[in-house]
């Protein structure tokens, strides 16, 4: 197990050298400036501009110097478009935001969609599953940019439950994102599940369980689930890593300082130390989730545990 | 070629066997799974709605076309944000055109892109994923460190940088989609495969000599196929809303024409005072999704070799 | 409730799971946190509490004057420093005295002499000298800080040698500090309009000693910037600064006229426009940076008190690339702009109150007066269009609109796309729509035909509008250029009256206006809503508010 572990971080540490590299190579070849603005600014200065964060030198010096700060120091630089905060610190203000109204989102899409799935599945083709599918498909139906505005409008500006915007009050103002949030997750979540115990209700050791007279809520929480969440945990570790990393509409509606709204923006402004940072620190993300993922995947099938952990992922 | 046996079946290996046995005589495969999928009503509705917008679609852009209905980019500035009925149908929007039929050509544009980004995506992802998964080892975890890599590539730069070189089409449209979509499907399929290999029916598939691609696509691709279409179905709305972002962007459909995704966003900006504009497109996207998914249950469900017996 | 009710019997019919009891943590959660109910009016609350709310658009890139350069950044730098000459409540064209009580100039205008107030202090308690003036213009100068508007300062004599480096020697550029008191100023050229010039944040003063205790005079990046550190010298000293969230400025005990200000604090949001709206609505702000066009329709029905539509000194309008055929021919671009329908784009598009254009530069009362050349003359359109070949705009080559993205720029290309196609046939124009990085590099290269472009006054002068059509200016962009021009604005910056410098540069937008290297759509208005609380908001051509003054009365 602890080898297993070891080769996944050396692997892990190659991902993350690829994915610097990604953004790198693509960031070179975006076209514009991250200095250009509406009004043009006189050569020399741009040039000068350059040299102060380092762009003048060629292309390999370049990508070197960001990834061994990355390597040796966890050292993401500065930014190009904001001059008061290293990357470093942008990422470790605005992540917490992002996660925590992530964090809660998948609760709550997690604690919803798994019972809406397990539901639908039990009463396959009868009204039963028609009404739970298609609550769990709202999420899914109604975009984001539709869905938020709609929320505030009703919970913020007439039932005035909650502020319409900001992230002042810590009571309060994680919630009514969250929940708009966990509901896109919901659905798929939902729909994963369903699918998934479909599968799992047709395996014949359930049916021979159900056929010894088996209780169907056990066979279906115990043995059926077991089986029946597999696709959903392959989903899962991607989807949690860019749930937590934040979702750039959802913050933009709810006015939020989260790290979505960052990475959009600097890929926006092509402002390429703040861009690698938050695409970095997504990336740690999906390999720390993908990994555990991977092995609760493992751990929850049966059958892959007779040729051992490393050569079953 | 494929130099296994031309043998239709395999010895009984227990489970699994029908779905051999039908993927192999595809037609009676295609049969079953069509008498089966008649019986689910709610599915065949679902099918004829679906066919029905698209006919709608089709129907109304040619009528569009022939001058029969509004023209979709003709503006009307003195008949602008008019509510539905008052000379137009379904409304006008703020530059005076004819909702109805920048929901007509929105449609085939939304259609389009859903469909053949979808269709791209899943080939992908479920080769890939059932090739990581059956070969297994070294191959599978650099095939998946791949995967991972892809997973964080900064979408919105990878479209401007494609935008760049090759300008905005829809074919790009569709590669963009394409190379982003494929990722959570390839899992997916990987997870599945990795589960179907121990089983006996692979085994007997391997001891009978049968060649590694006759494996992994004629008997475990099939049996993975209940999760792929649940995620198939998942990924056109993924997809048309990826469109949407696009077209944001400057990629995808150009102004003045429309589609689903960037009528709604209009919508939802207006929607204070216009409502109309968002509820007519959110409508006839929501419907289709609503539609596609059922469809795809019922597909499942005939697909599915063993639900026969239920 | 009912919302969250409705998805919760679903889950509540399945027997207990994991998920479940996630979900009702959630429910209890909520239920919790709606105790505390958001109903009560924030705003009305901190008008209070003299804490004044206001949506600003945009992050601020930096909080150094001379590193900023957006309209947003400007704002939060007024309330923080005051220049020289600082900014008169409700008229852009007066002169409010800052830190200078008075000033003179020389009869020909190339030499002004400031002289200090003797109270002016920085928010440390240390006083403001003309040293400090002296150090901060030779930051702003310094070749390696490399700041974006350095240009404004090369009216200074030799101040743009010092920035390309083709002096060395700071002492030889105009700005000299006899004694702690006295700032001279040696000017390029003689300019009448000086003191208007110095309002802008690129002259705003910085304190040299905090700036060197966190680096050198050339960082761009230190922490002096940072709350605790940050020194300035204007009525109000930061207070905090969260990325994405705010920035917040509050009273200076030091300033000199501490007693005239009325508000405690100010709270910056960067929040995007629909955001911003939402934000007002749900009383969380009493200002909003903007207002989306198809919003106002909605204030002007329900709540006109809220909304205000005023003048604005800039100028919307689309480039032409004129060495891209067929715009090289100047009929072609002169047809294009006739069938213009200027006055429907505004009506029923902008619907703000924007003024059609008739020139290029905007008109200001009692100041400059663009010629009245733009019009609207479909026939006359068609008639240049046959002449240029292409009768009823048969063979057109056709062109691509360049838009960046964004709701309002789109209607406006949509709307002209198709005033071509009616008034001149012309069905071979295509939109490109680009992200802002991407559109702004195809223009600043000239890849593209017609591109959009809005231009917003730095201070109060035609100039600002006329220069960048020069040879070589690096904001011309379309590959126009005309010998005739630059001398009128050659000759208009040496004319010793205004009315004569006007009637040099309205003979010489004449020349740019039958040219056409643009097609000038509108003039420029701001839309915003504010709330009746605040006081003394006046409307200001320039936008650029002196905060000492507004109050606000709950």
């Amino acid at each position: 197990m602890a080898r297993f572990i070891l080769s996944r971080l050396f692997q892990s540490l190659v991902v993350l050298v690829g994915i610097y590299t990604l953004v790198f190579v693509l960031m070179k070849l975006s076209p514009g400036s991250p200095f250009a603005g509406e009004k043009a600014v006189p050569a020399h200065v741009l040039e000068r501009m350059r040299s102060y964060y380092g762009l003048d030198q060629s292309l390999p010096v370049q990508w070197w110097r960001g990834l061994s700060n990355y390597l040796f120091h966890l050292d993401g630089g500065i930014p190009l478009k904001k001059d008061g905060f290293t990357v470093n610190e942008i990422i470790a203000e605005s992540l917490p935001v992002s996660a925590l109204v992530g964090g809660v989102g998948l609760l709550f899409a997690l604690g919803t969609g798994i019972p809406l799935g397990v539901f639908a599945a039990a009463r396959k083709n009868r009204v039963g599953d028609y009404v739970a599918s298609s609550l769990a498909l709202v999420g899914i139906c109604l975009p984001t940019f539709v869905i938020a505005p709609l929320a505030i409008a009703w919970f913020a500006l007439d039932l005035g439950w909650f502020a319409p915007v900001g992230w002042d009050d810590p009571r309060a103002d994680w919630i009514l994102p969250s929940l708009v949030l966990g509901l896109f997750y919901m659905g798929y979540i939902a729909r994963i599940t369903r699918g998934g115990m479909l599968e799992a209700l047709n395996q014949d050791y359930i049916r021979t369980a159900l056929s010894k007279g088996l209780s169907e809520g056990r066979v279906l929480f115990v043995h059926a689930l077991r089986h029946g969440l597999l696709p959903l945990v392959s989903y899962l570790g991607p989807a949690t890593a860019g749930i937590l990393a934040g979702s750039f509409v959802v913050e933009t509606v709810f006015g939020l300082p989260g790290l979505g709204m960052h990475t959009v923006a600097a890929a926006r402004d092509r402002d390429q130390p703040l861009l690698t940072g938050s695409i970095m620190t997504y990336g740690v993300l999906v390999l720390f989730f993908n990994f555990l993922s991977d092995i609760v995947q493992y751990w929850m099938n049966p059958r892959l545990r007779g040729g051992g952990l490393a050569a079953s992922l | 070629m494929d130099p296994a046996p031309l043998s239709p079946s395999l010895p009984d290996p227990g489970k699994g066997l029908p779905a051999e046995a039908e993927i192999v005589q595809g037609t009676s495969l295609g049969r079953d799974a069509w008498l089966r999928l008649r019986k689910n009503r709610l599915a065949i509705i679902c099918l004829w709605v679906l066919v029905g917008i698209v006919a709608l679609c089709l129907i109304g852009a040619l009528l569009s076309k022939a001058g029969i209905l509004p023209d979709a980019n003709e503006n009307h500035l003195d008949k602008k944000l008019l509510p539905p009925g008052s000379g137009y149908l379904l409304g006008s929007d703020a530059l005076g055109r004819d909702l109805m039929t920048r929901i007509f050509f929105g449609g085939l544009v939304s259609f389009s892109v859903g469909l053949v980004a979808t269709l791209v995506s899943t080939f992908i992802g479920v080769a890939y994923g059932a090739v990581a998964g059956y070969v297994g080892g070294r191959v599978d975890a650099v095939m998946m460190r791949i995967v991972d890599i892809l997973y964080a590539m900064p979408f919105v730069i990878l479209v401007i940088v494609l935008m760049s070189f090759f300008g905005s089409n829809l074919i790009l449209l569709f590669l963009a989609i394409g190379a982003v979509e494929w990722l959570t499907m390839a899992r997916i399929v990987r997870g599945q495969v990795l589960s179907l290999k121990k089983q006996e029916f692979v085994e007997a598939a391997v001891s009978l000599g049968f060649s590694h691609w006759r494996i992994i696509f004629r008997h475990l691709v099939p049996n993975t196929m209940g999760p792929v279409i649940v995620y198939t179905t998942l990924t056109v709305p993924a997809v048309m809303r990826l469109e949407a972002v696009l077209s944001f962007l400057g990629m995808g459909v150009q102004p003045p024409d429309s589609s689903w995704g960037t009528l709604i966003k209009e919508g939802a900006d207006r929607m204070d005072i216009s409502l109309w504009l968002l509820v007519f497109p959110s409508a006839i996207f929501a419907v289709t999704l609503f539609c596609l998914n059922f469809l795809g249950d019922g597909l499942r469900d005939a697909l599915d070799p063993k639900s026969s017996k239920d | 409730m009912r919302f969250l009710w409705s998805v919760r019997p679903a889950g509540a019919e399945s027997p207990p799971s994991r998920g479940i009891s996630g979900g009702m943590a959630l429910l209890v959660l909520i239920t919790g946190a709606l105790v505390g109910c958001q109903r009560e009016d924030f705003a009305a609350r901190c008008a209070k509490d003299g804490i004044l709310l206001l949506g600003n658009g945009s992050d601020p890139k930096a909080l150094d004057p001379q590193l900023v350069a957006s309209v947003g950044d400007s704002n939060i730098m007024r309330t923080l420093f005051e220049g020289l000459v600082s900014y008169d409540p409700s008229d852009d064209t007066k002169l409010e005295p800052g830190v200078a009580e008075r000033w003179e100039s020389n009869d020909d205008k190339t030499v002004w002499t400031f002289h200090l107030r003797s109270t002016a202090r920085w928010s440390n308690g240390e006083p403001v000298t003309s040293r400090d003036f002296v150090y901060t213009y030779q930051r702003m100068l310094e070749p390696r800080l490399a700041s974006p508007y350095a240009s404004m300062l090369y009216l200074l004599k030799n101040g743009q040698a010092y920035n390309e480096e083709k002096i060395r020697d700071f002492s030889q550029v105009g700005v000299k500090a006899p004694d702690d008191h006295t700032l001279v100023c040696t000017l390029e050229i003689p300019a009448a309009y000086f003191p208007q010039v110095v309002k802008h944040t690129s002259w705003l003063p910085v304190h040299g000693p905090t700036i060197e205790r966190f680096g050198s005079m050339t960082d761009r990046f230190t922490l002096w910037q940072r709350p605790g550190n940050h020194v300035s010298n204007g009525p109000f000293q930061l207070k905090s600064w969260r990325l994405s969230h705010s920035v917040v400025v509050a009273k200076n005990p030091h300033y000199w006229d501490a007693a005239k200000v009325s508000l405690n604090e100010i709270r910056f949001y960067p929040y995007e426009t629909y955001t911003e709206e939402r934000a007002f609505r749900g009383h969380r702000l009493h200002y909003t940076y903007t207002l989306p066009a198809e919003l106002i329709r909605k204030y002007q029905t329900q709540s006109p008190e809220l909304l205000r539509m005023e003048p604005y000194y800039g100028s919307y309008f689309f480039r032409v690339n004129v060495t891209h055929p067929p715009l090289d021919n100047p009929k072609v671009r002169r047809a294009l702009a006739l069938a213009i329908d200027r006055k429907s784009i505004v009506e029923n598009i902008t619907q703000a109150g924007q003024a059609p254009a008739t020139g290029f530069t905007p008109p200001s009362e009692g100041g400059y007066q663009p010629p009245d050349l733009m019009s609207f003359n479909p026939a006359a359109a068609r008639a240049l269009l046959a002449e240029a070949g292409y009768p009823d705009g048969r063979d057109f080559p056709g062109f691509t609109l360049l838009i960046n993205t964004s709701e309002a720029h789109r209607a406006i290309a949509e709307a002209l796309q198709d005033m071509w196609r009616k008034h001149l046939g012309i069905t071979s124009i295509e939109i490109g729509n680009r992200e802002w990085t991407t559109f702004q590099s195809e223009v600043i290269d000239m890849k593209y035909d017609v591109a959009r472009a809005g231009w917003i006054a730095d201070y109060l002068d035609p100039a600002t509008f006329l220069d960048m059509w020069r040879k070589g200016d690096s904001n011309n962009n379309t590959g126009w250029s005309q010998p005739d021009y630059d001398r009128l604005l050659r000759e208009a910056a040496v004319q010793p009256t205004v009315e004569g410098r006007f009637a040099k540069l309205r003979e010489a937008e004449a020349i740019l206006l039958g040219d056409l290297p643009v097609l000038p759509v509108y003039w420029y208005t701001r839309s915003y809503l504010i709330r009746p609380e605040v006081k003394n908001w006046n409307p200001l051509l320039l936008d650029n508010h002196n905060y000492k003054y507004i109050r606000l009365e709950p």
